[in-house]
């Protein structure tokens, strides 16, 4: 059996090793100040200790944890030096970077930006879509709960062009929308006095649908689901905690019980609890088949996403079996290069890990099955696309309803130099079976034209006019039905469309920058890339 | 993006600039737990502002309902992924360090502690109750 108690500690204990400055995880980077100015022989890479956290601009005084930054006098060049060694590393395809004088381009950030494998994928995607340089005090920023400057709806544009039509997918408890009575379904048809439908002016459209600061104020007029008429409502931004669990319940059929769970992130430790009391809830009523919502999931802790993979297959098939097994590059093929620790698998895990403060360690309850449907988008990445191919490698059979997964079975720590966070892909990540090319995603293998690891299922487009769980509700009852007949509904049109058309608002330079534009963008790449 | 950051800072100066959370070292051991009476923009401006400065200088963003049903929050580096890169933070192998603070009442005073260092930032002009219970 993996140990699962190696991998509690693993998991809890490696924040606080690289808690400083970003976490390079490189205990051995001490600055020796007699090193003398790089020089660059192509092809020729020194360690990157001795580069490290010598800075153009050094930082003084202390990080959030109290410790003193380790930054001392340098230059660009140095920093420049570090990347090239640090990619060569630890970069998952160090062999396909192409080695240029670091002399050769002045900033760093731009330096970095060249430190990246050109390849495609089989569908034409650069592969590599992940590679992303920020100011360390952004990457640092503390929040609370996952908390985010929204109205706490998220907005479905399901046609960005005149006509337009966008509606709430789903609202978050106690917050600006849910205080409007918002709900999934609720129709925008103005904003700030233009018209949504049809108006020219989307600077002002995206301005109100994507709030720049807490506080800010924007009229909208709706027209709920079910009705004719409009009403106006002010909507105030504030900054919004997510709920990670959107619906749970059971369904009755005349084939026995679907347990149905609804699981928007991974990403924030209230999760662990969240999921543990929904998939308690679900179990109580020992369902014969499960609908996994994962539509608008992006991922997050890998290690919830172990917990909620016990939960579905439990022991049985799970027990001794890897979640997922880290893959570095060449180099490092037992160790860990960012700690030197020796490279151990994730294995589904049994227990929650006390993620919340006061939380005591208890075994979680499991459904014991060996199939799950699960709903998906272009929005279904990361730690959810990890569950997808954990459990395939255990042999549970997924059954995919919606749309193609985004495609990241990669990973990194982000590392700070010199007040830049650098993220830089070092693993891909594999099941059981050791697969994990999936790069182009997982698509339903009815699709017209599917890209990416083909798994049973359904091609569906989403629609938000019926509440999350409801079984009229066009993912979930394709689910059901496929779960009954093995048939799928008709293949609907192409999400994709026109983006550079007049009055597109995903045109607009405004929209790409807003924070609720993520999933919607993700959708968008998807669509022009592939 | 630049006069996005700078309208940011204005408008985040021009808050900070009504009231001042102010570090001080009372004894927090005759403080109550206090939740909130009312949540506001201004209120969560000083609430950052106190967790920033205990953190030194970090940048936070605490939820605008905090502190407002419970006298704890608990904040951690953000999982969010920037709007330019998604999926970025979407497979994370490590749990971001949590820290831990709470809402406490002397008086009339509302403080904001830190709990590992049990440094209390006097909230001015917030006005908080005691939590029942």
């Amino acid at each position: 059996m993996i140990n699962k108690r190696i991998l509690t500690l693993f998991v809890l204990s490696v924040p606080f090793l690289s808690a400083c400055g970003g976490g390079s995880g490189d205990s051995s980077t001490t600055p020796v100040a007699s090193v003398p100015a790089p020089t660059w022989n192509q092809g020729v890479f020194a360690s990157e200790s001795n580069f490290k956290n010598r800075c153009e601009n050094p930082r003084t005084g202390s990080d959030i944890n109290g410790d003193a930054y380790p930054d001392i006098a340098g230059s660009k060049l140095y920093e420049k030096h570090w990347l090239r060694s640090w990619s060569n590393n630890t970069y998952l395809w160090y062999d396909e970077i192409i080695d240029s004088d670091p002399a050769s381009i002045d900033d760093p950030i731009d330096y970095f930006d060249q430190l990246v494998t050109t390849a495609e994928t089989p569908s034409g995607t650069p592969r590599d879509q992940f590679h992303f340089a920020q100011d360390t005090t952004e990457y640092l920023q503390l929040t609370s709960g996952g908390a985010a400057l929204s109205y706490g709806a998220r907005f479905k544009l399901i046609k960005a062009s005149p006509p337009r039509e966008g509606r709430i997918a789903y609202v978050e408890p106690n917050s600006p929308a849910a205080d409007a009575n918002f709900t999934r379904g609720t129709e925008i048809i103005a904003i700030d006095g233009v018209d949504f439908i049809n108006g020219g002016d989307t600077d002002t459209l995206n301005k109100g649908l994507f709030p720049d600061v807490a506080g800010e104020e924007h009229t909208f007029i709706v027209r709920d689901l079910g009705q004719t008429t409009t009403r106006s409502v002010v909507l105030k931004a504030e900054v919004v905690t997510n709920e990670p669990v959107k619906a749970t319940r059971i369904i009755n059929t005349p084939s026995g019980k679907v347990g149905y769970l609804a699981l928007n992130t991974f990403g924030t430790r209230n999760t662990e609890i969240a999921l543990a009391e929904a998939m308690e809830e679900l179990a109580e009523e020992s369902p014969d088949d499960l609908v996994l919502d994962l539509r608008y999931n992006g991922g997050g802790l890998v290690a919830i996403s172990a917990q909620l993979g016990y939960m579905i297959a439990g022991s049985a098939l799970s027990d001794d079996k890897v979640f997922t097994k880290t893959v570095f590059n060449a180099k490092h093929p037992t160790n860990d290069p960012r700690t030197g620790n020796t490279l151990i698998p994730v294995p589904f895990i049994d227990t929650t890990l006390g993620l919340v403060t006061g939380t005591a360690i208890q075994p979680l309850p499991s459904l014991n099955l060996n199939r799950v449907f699960v709903l998906s988008s272009g929005s279904t990445c990361s730690a959810s696309e990890l569950l997808i191919n954990a459990l395939r490698g255990i042999d549970v059979d997924v059954v995919l309803i919606g749309d193609t997964t985004c495609g990241k079975p990669y990973g990194f720590s982000p590392t700070d130099n010199c007040g830049t966070t650098y993220s830089t892909i070092q693993f891909r990540s594999e099941n059981e079976k050791g697969f994990g090319d999936y790069a182009d995603g997982f698509s339903p293998n009815n699709a017209p034209a599917f890209i990416g690891e083909s798994v049973q299922g359904c091609q569906v487009t989403e629609d938000v006019m019926h509440p999350l769980g409801d079984e009229q509700e066009v993912m979930l009852k394709a689910a059901l039905e496929y779960r009954n007949t093995s048939t799928c509904p008709p293949v609907t049109a192409s999400r994709a469309e026109t983006i550079d058309v007049e009055g597109n608002l995903k045109n607009d330079p405004y929209f790409k920058k807003r924070q609720l534009l993520e999933q919607i963008r993700m959708d968008y790449l998807r669509t022009t890339y592939k | 993006m630049a006069a996005l950051k700078k309208m940011l800072l204005l408008v985040s100066a021009a808050l900070q600039g009504a009231c001042v959370a102010t570090p001080t070292t009372p004894s927090t051991e005759s403080m109550q737990a206090a939740v909130l009476i009312q949540h506001s923009v201004e209120t969560s401006s000083l609430l950052n502002q106190a967790v920033s400065s205990a953190l030194n200088g970090a940048k936070v963003s605490l939820a605008s309902r905090a502190l407002t049903q419970t006298s704890d929050v608990q904040v951690e580096r953000t999982t969010q992924d920037p709007a330019s890169m998604p999926g970025l933070n979407g497979q994370l192998m490590e749990v971001p360090k949590a820290y831990h603070f709470s809402l406490r009442k002397q008086g009339s005073q509302c403080y904001l502690v830190y709990q590992k260092t049990g440094q209390a930032f006097l909230l001015e002009g917030v006005k908080c109750r005691v939590l029942e219970g």
